[in-house]
């Protein structure tokens, strides 16, 4: 599987990939399937959220919306959420991944490439409850031997 | 001809152990076909031979070589190739039964507790100070609770809440959950029939 394309998170002013779709349970519960345009974009849609906060607390904002209902034809937000120019995320608990700095590995696999340092945000029910950084060792160079036989390059 | 068949019946050894072998050369005979008719198509040989796999005059040989071998082998103990094949037709019938099963993510051990879904409604409602959600049942998944409610027909139908921690075994395919999951789910004697999932990643 090609790696994907990110989703999008406005946080703190300034715009971050985020490697989590975070609209995958409302789509499903909603059965909404979106085409896919190409393969590094296999869910057919990319999200941008922001993190916008009220009273101290952190609330998930869907804000914007690039979703393909045919390869020509490119949905917004206000087509798939009518009269709504953001929605919030309130069925989202679970963590939202930002890679954040060098790239130290690419994954030819959804977000499976490594980063130096992710951005880890807890949820809620769309809710930020906690939020920290992991710093990532660079993944040990592999030799041709360390891969299955089927893998290895012929001789 | 057909009168001496009929007639026919097996007295000494010899004719025994004939009729058997006769058996394995049907059966062989029907293997030999069936992997006649499942060889490589002209267009998946013409790729192996584009791609420089094309199977040498050794590899051919070899090939008759296992295939006698195999043959020898069914000759000899066709009831056993019988009773292997009953066993997979049986074990392919149960593995296509399970394919086509819902794939839920809750399973009973997840379940809490037995829910009035006026209750579950009552509970539902989304507190959003910027006021981007319906004020609806379950606010933007609201579809997602009309479908599932217009699921619960039965009278013996139970709506139950339920609660799979993060890592937990969900799933047919028995995948490790990344995120705390929440929701209902339609519940009789005991099995999962549908659920309607209110919160995960």
């Amino acid at each position: 599987m090609t790696a994907q394309i990110s989703e999008r998170l406005i946080y703190g002013g300034k715009e971050i990939p985020l490697f989590t779709n975070p609209l995958s349970l409302y789509l499903k519960n909603n059965g909404i399937a979106f085409e896919s345009p190409h393969t590094a974009n296999w869910r057919g849609y990319v999200g941008t959220w922001e993190i916008l906060e009220y009273e101290g607390v952190e609330r998930l904002y869907l804000v914007g919306l690039s979703a393909h209902k045919t390869y020509e034809e490119i949905l917004s937000l206000s087509d798939v959420f009518p009269s709504h120019d953001k929605v919030f995320a309130h069925w989202f608990t679970g963590e939202l991944r930002c890679p954040q700095g060098a790239q130290l590995e690419y994954r030819h696999m959804g977000y499976a490439s490594v980063y130096e340092y992710d951005l880890l945000m807890d949820f809620k029910q769309g809710v930020l409850i906690n939020k920290y950084a992991r710093h990532n060792e660079p993944p040990k160079k592999k030799d041709e031997k360390d891969y299955p036989s089927f893998l290895r390059r012929g001789s | 001809m057909i009168d001496f068949v009929l007639s026919w019946r097996p007295v000494t050894w010899l004719d025994y152990f004939s009729l058997y072998i006769v058996l394995g050369i049907v059966i062989a005979s029907c293997l030999l076909i069936n992997s006649w008719r499942e060889r490589p198509s002209e267009f998946a040989r013409g790729l192996m031979k584009a791609m420089g796999k094309e199977v040498s005059l050794v590899e051919q040989l070899k090939e008759v070589g296992v295939y006698c071998l195999a043959l020898l082998c069914v000759l000899l103990g066709w009831p056993g190739f019988v009773v292997w094949f009953f066993k997979h037709k049986k074990d392919q019938a149960a593995n296509q039964a399970w394919q086509a099963l819902p794939d839920f993510e809750c399973a009973p051990e997840y379940l809490i507790t037995e829910v009035n879904p006026v209750d579950a409604e009552i509970a539902s409602y989304i507190i959003d100070p910027l006021g981007t959600v319906p004020p609806l049942p379950f606010g933007h998944l609201n579809k997602g609770w009309a479908n599932f409610l217009s699921e619960l027909t039965d009278d013996q139908d139970e709506m139950w809440s339920f609660y799979i921690p993060k890592g937990s075994k969900t799933g047919k395919y028995q995948f490790e959950c990344s995120s705390d999951i929440r929701g209902y789910a339609k519940v009789r004697e005991g099995k999962v029939l549908a659920e309607f999932i209110t919160e995960r990643d």
